[in-house]
C-alpha cells in the first residue's frame, strides 16, 4: 500500500516521515526544506507500507515548481491514501486544501505541533474533528514506533472523503490567542537583524578558524595523530612500497582532509541553529528588497545560505523558488558560494598568503559572495515574482535536533573520504609513485607526471608552472576536498609564494562544482545547461586566477582598477533601467 | 486602499486582491482572502508583516502590498 503525506511547507511532513520510516528526510524550520518526493518503506499498523513524503503545497494547483511537482505526483496515483498533515496553529485555514487534495481518497488528518498551540492559549478536540469531518484525526506529538504506525494504519480502512469544507465550531477548534513575542517583533527591524545576523556570523568564523579557538585547536589534534601518532609508525615501515603508500601518501593526505573535520562540523552547527531557530525566514524577508536589486528574491537566502553547506543540496532547494528565472539566476550564483568541502583549501593555502587564517577564509568567503551578487546582477532583468513569505515560527533550536543534524554531517563527510576521496587518494598515490614499469619512482618520474606534464601551463601565468598545481586544482571537478588532499601528497607544504596561493584559492573559490552538483542543476536546467555553465565557471576561474595573481602581486592601484568594470555595469544598468522605467499614472494620464 | 499605504499597526480588513490566479490562490491559502481581518503589524520601505487569524505572520514585498485591497 502506498501513502502520501501531504499539506501545507513545515507542518512536520518529513519529521512524521522519519519517525514512521526511520528516514533520514532533511526537516528544517523553514517553509520548503522537502523539494522533491521522498519514497520509503515503514511499519503501517502489523504490516508495512511505502510512505512517500511529498513537498509542501499551499493550494491544490501549486504555484512554484516543488508544489506542482507535489501535485503531479498525488495525481499519479489515484488509488493511494493520504495522511494530510497540519500544523495545529493553521488547522482552519487548510481545511480547504484537505479537502481538494483528499476528495475521494482514503484520508486522515494528522495534526502536529499541538504542545506550542495549546501554550498559546488554542485548544483542539482530535475526536469532535473526526466526528465532524467523517476522517480519523490524531496528533502524532508524542508518539513513536508501533503507536504511530498504527495510527496511520487507520487511514487503510478509511472511507473516501466527500463532501464540502465546513467551519470548525468552538467545541471543536479554538484558535491561538498569543500576541507576538518581544523577540518577534524586534527580529522584523532590519536595523536589528541584519547587524545581529552580521555578529552571528563573526562569531562563528572566529569560533572556527581564529587560531586557539576551538575549531582550530581540534584541527591540530587530527593532525597530529595522522602525522605523529600513525605517521611514526608508518615512517618505519621495511616495505618501501606500503612505507610510501601510508607515510608518504594516504596518511597525509587523509590527515589533511580529516582534520577539517571539526571545523566543517562547527560551519554546519552555525547553519543548522539558524535554520532551525526561524530567524533565516526573517532574514530572507528584510533582504529581499536587497537582492531585488541584483535580480534576486529574498527566499534566494535559504539556497544561498545552504550553500555554505553543500552545493548540490543548495542547488535542489532552488525548487523552492516561484520563478524560474530568478532559480536559474540563483543556480548561476551558488558555485561562488565556499561550500564547506572548500574549506580544507582555503585553510591549507591561506598560511600562504595571510598571517591568519581566519582572515584568509573571511576574504575568501566574502570575495565569493561578492562575485554571486556581480553574477547576479550580469544576468538580472525580465522581473521576478512578488515576494510572499510565511514566516517560520521562532523557536529555540532542540540540542538532539542539532546534534543529529550535526551527527548525520559527520557521518557522510567520513563516508565521503573514505570512499570517494579515498579512492582519488590511492589512484593519485599509484599514478604519482611508479613509472610505466611498474618500479617505484619519484614524482617527477611517475606515470602521473607523462599524463598530466602537458597541463603545467594552466596555471604559469599565476606563477605555477607545475602539472601538479594543475592535476591538484582540476581535481576539484571530482570533490573540491581532492585539491587539499592531493596538494598534501603531491607537494607537501605548498610550494610557492603568496600571489600564487591566493591564486590557486581563487581558482578553487569560482570554478566549477563538484560532479555532484553538477548533476542536481541538471536536474534542475537540464544537463547542456548544466555543462555550459561548468565550463565557462572553469575557464572564468582560471582567468580570475591569472587575474588575482596580478592584483596580488600589483597592489591596491590594480584592486582600483579592477572595482572599475563591475562598477561601470553597474551604472550602465542603472542608467538604462531609469531611462526605460514604466511611467507613473500621473504621466501615464497626460500623456495619453 | 492599498495595503502599502496602511500604517502599522493596524486592524484591517482585505476587501480585495488584485493579482494574477495563483498570486491569489497562494495569498488566501495563508489567510490573506477576501473579508479576512488581519493585523498589519510591521511594515518597511519593502516589507510589510500581515498577522493572520490563525497567528501565524506573512511577510509581503511592497509589490505585493499594492495588491491587496483593505479598509481599517
Amino acid at each position: 500500500m502506498k501513502v502520501f503525506l501531504v499539506g501545507n511547507p513545515n507542518a512536520g511532513k518529513s519529521t512524521l516521515f522519519n519517525a514512521l520510516t526511520h528516514g533520514h528526510a532533511k526537516v528544517g524550520n523553514w517553509h520548503g526544506v522537502t523539494v522533491g518526493a521522498l519514497e520509503k518503506e515503514g511499519a503501517f499498523g502489523d504490516g508495512r507500507a511505502v510512505y512517500v513524503d511529498l513537498p509542501g503545497l499551499y493550494t491544490a494547483q501549486g504555484r512554484s515548481m516543488e508544489e506542482r511537482s507535489a501535485r503531479a505526483a498525488l495525481d499519479a496515483d489515484g488509488d493511494a491514501a493520504v495522511l494530510f498533515v497540519a500544523e495545529c496553529a493553521t488547522l482552519a485555514r487548510v481545511m480547504p486544501l484537505f479537502y481538494d487534495l483528499c476528495r475521494g481518497r482514503r484520508a486522515a488528518l494528522v495534526l502536529t505541533k499541538k504542545r506550542q498551540f495549546v501554550r498559546r492559549g488554542g485548544r483542539v478536540d482530535e475526536r469532535g474533528l473526526s466526528r465532524l469531518l467523517g476522517v480519523n484525526v490524531f496528533c502524532a506529538e508524542g508518539m513513536r514506533g508501533r503507536e504511530l504506525a498504527r495510527a496511520a494504519a487507520c487511514v487503510a480502512a478509511a472511507r473516501p472523503l466527500a463532501g464540502e469544507p465546513v467551519p470548525l465550531p468552538p467545541s471543536c477548534y479554538l484558535p491561538e490567542q498569543a500576541a507576538l513575542s518581544p523577540w518577534e517583533r524586534l527580529l522584523m527591524k532590519g536595523w536589528f537583524c541584519v547587524p545581529f545576523f552580521l555578529v552571528l556570523l563573526a562569531a562563528a568564523f572566529w569560533l572556527t578558524f581564529a587560531p586557539y579557538a576551538p575549531g582550530a585547536w581540534m584541527k591540530d589534534m587530527i593532525g597530529m595523530l595522522f602525522s605523529d601518532v600513525l605517521g611514526g609508525p608508518a615512517r618505519r615501515i621495511p616495505s618501501p612500497v606500503l612505507r610510501s603508500l601510508l607515510a608518504e601518501g594516504l596518511l597525509p593526505a587523509l590527515g589533511t582532509v580529516l582534520g577539517f573535520l571539526p571545523q566543517i562540523l562547527m560551519l554546519f552547527l552555525f547553519l543548522v541553529v539558524l535554520e532551525e531557530s526561524g530567524f533565516l525566514s526573517r532574514l530572507a524577508a528584510l533582504t529581499d528588497g536587497a537582492f531585488a536589486a541584483v535580480g534576486l528574491n529574498g527566499r534566494a537566502v535559504f539556497s544561498l545560505v545552504m550553500g555554505f553547506g553543500c552545493t548540490a543540496a543548495a542547488v535542489l532547494t532552488t525548487r523552492g523558488l516561484d520563478d524560474k528565472r530568478v532559480q536559474r539566476r540563483t543556480i548561476l550564483c551558488l558555485p561562488y558560494i565556499s561550500c564547506s568541502a572548500k574549506l580544507p583549501v582555503f585553510l591549507t593555502l591561506s598560511a600562504s598568503f595571510f598571517p591568519h587564517p581566519f582572515l584568509a577564509v573571511l576574504l575568501l568567503y566574502a570575495l565569493g559572495v561578492g562575485l554571486a551578487l556581480l553574477v547576479a546582477l550580469a544576468t538580472a532583468g525580465g522581473g521576478r515574482a512578488p515576494f510572499v513569505m510565511e514566516l517560520a515560527p521562532l523557536q529555540c533550536p532542540r540540542p538532539i535536533f542539532v546534534a543529529k543534524s550535526l551527527l548525520f554531517q559527520a557521518k557522510q563527510f567520513i563516508i565521503k573520504t573514505a570512499t570517494v576521496i579515498l579512492a582519488f587518494l590511492l589512484l593519485s598515490w599509484l599514478l604519482s609513485s611508479f613509472d610505466w614499469s611498474f618500479r617505484l619512482a619519484g614524482p617527477q618520474q611517475s606515470m602521473l607526471a607523462s599524463l598530466c606534464r602537458g597541463m603545467a601551463w594552466l596555471f604559469a601565468p599565476a606563477g605555477m608552472n607545475d602539472w601538479r598545481i594543475a592535476y591538484a586544482a582540476l581535481s576539484g571537478l571530482i570533490a573540491k576536498e581532492n585539491v587539499a588532499g592531493a596538494l598534501a601528497m603531491l607537494c607537501g607544504d605548498f610550494p610557492y609564494g603568496a600571489a600564487s596561493a591566493f591564486a590557486l584559492a581563487v581558482f578553487v573559490l569560482t570554478c566549477s562544482p563538484c560532479v555532484s552538483a553538477i548533476a542536481a542543476t541538471a536536474h534542475e536546467v537540464g544537463w547542456k545547461r548544466a555543462l555550459l555553465y561548468a565550463a565557462l565557471q572553469t575557464v572564468s576561474a582560471l582567468l580570475l586566477s591569472y587575474f588575482a595573481y596580478f592584483l596580488w602581486r600589483g597592489g591596491a592601484p590594480y584592486a582600483v582598477l579592477a572595482a572599475l568594470p563591475p562598477l561601470a555595469l553597474l551604472l550602465v544598468r542603472k542608467r538604462h533601467e531609469t531611462i526605460h522605467r514604466p511611467r507613473k499614472h500621473h504621466a501615464r494620464r497626460v500623456h495619453r | 486602499m492599498t495595503l502599502d499605504k496602511a500604517g502599522a499597526p493596524a486592524r484591517l480588513r482585505i476587501v480585495c486582491l488584485h493579482a494574477e490566479p495563483s498570486l491569489q490562490g497562494r495569498l488566501r491559502a495563508l489567510g490573506l482572502g477576501e473579508g479576512e481581518e488581519v493585523q498589519l503589524v510591521g511594515a518597511s520601505r519593502r516589507v510589510f508583516y500581515v498577522r493572520t487569524a490563525s497567528g501565524g505572520t506573512v511577510a509581503l514585498g511592497r509589490e505585493t502590498a499594492r495588491m491587496i485591497g483593505v479598509e481599517g
